[in-house]
């Protein structure tokens, strides 16, 4: 009945991310200005939605290595919290660009990126709905997943780096570690994206475990 | 040139004091609230899954 450590510490972490992330000095910087902060509200949202589907792809590989559907349970439930994350990057992310660069969307490649990203996870998804027997579902999605991954990974953070972006860290475009100095935004960033990670998995931990009593419940039937 | 000097001084002061008494810290405070709120509705249904895991 104890609530496991690493929940508290994400719930901890979280909440240290959004109070501080309000109330530390920042530098001064034109356009960007107090909205700078985004850093530890939108940027956590991508790098723990990598971390989550990292995790349902480490699931896909061990499901197609032993065949225990609980692992296959794991991998849809992670990267549905991933998606989550991933819809509320693109729409955080829309916030900010209407505010700094003019505009909602621009076609820039690390947006168009993110987009064709979501995309194929939102592949996964009806892929997996569409396919009635649980052991093909399983398999099928596994090797999608297994594939999704990588070429998720190339589209966001690399390909984005090799052309002109307006995003920060990207083509030529300098991120944000460039302006942290004294390392006072790195101190609110890194706590936010451990925290944001734990939240996720705590999510999915509580949807895979419904999902699992779901499962016991229709072996029982 | 002294004079000067003094109201400038007397403009950052009250910048200084705008910044930080802007009612700033009741957002704070209900920022804190909301995900407090949220934290406590995840550790209750992880509560009511561990019961049911139980059975």
């Amino acid at each position: 009945m104890v609530i496991k450590w690493w929940k508290i510490l994400g719930a901890v972490l979280v909440l240290y991310a959004l109070v501080w992330g309000l109330l530390t000095p920042i530098p001064k910087l034109a356009i960007l200005e107090e909205s700078i902060r985004n850093l530890f509200y939108h940027v956590p949202m991508w790098f723990g939605m990598v971390l989550l589907l990292l995790g349902s792809m480490v699931n896909a590989i061990k499901f197609l290595r032993k065949g225990d559907l609980k692992d296959d349970i794991k991998s849809a439930q992670l990267a549905n919290v991933g998606v989550l994350f991933g819809m509320m990057g693109i729409v955080t992310g829309m916030i900010w660009a209407k505010n700094t660069w003019g505009a909602y969307w621009t076609n820039d490649p690390k947006l168009n990126s993110a987009a064709i990203g979501m995309l194929m996870y939102f592949a996964y998804i009806v892929l997996r709905s569409s396919i009635e027997d649980e052991e093909k579902r399983a398999r099928v999605s596994a090797v999608y997943n297994i594939f999704s991954f990588p070429v998720f990974v190339v589209l966001i953070f690399i390909l984005p780096r090799l052309t002109a972006s307006l995003h920060p860290g990207n083509g030529g475009n300098p991120g944000f570690n460039s302006y942290d100095l004294d390392s006072k935004l790195r101190l609110v960033f890194y706590p936010a994206v451990i925290g944001w990670t734990l939240i996720g998995y705590w999510i999915a931990d509580l949807a895979i475990r419904k999902e699992l009593i779901k499962q016991k419940q229709l072996d029982h039937e | 040139m002294n004079s000067i000097l003094n109201t400038m001084l007397l403009q950052a002061q009250v910048a200084t004091e705008q910044a930080s008494t802007h009612k700033f810290e009741v957002t704070v405070a209900v920022i804190t609230v909301i995900f407090i709120g949220i934290v406590g509705y995840l550790i209750s249904i992880d509560r009511k899954l561990s019961k049911l895991e139980k059975k």
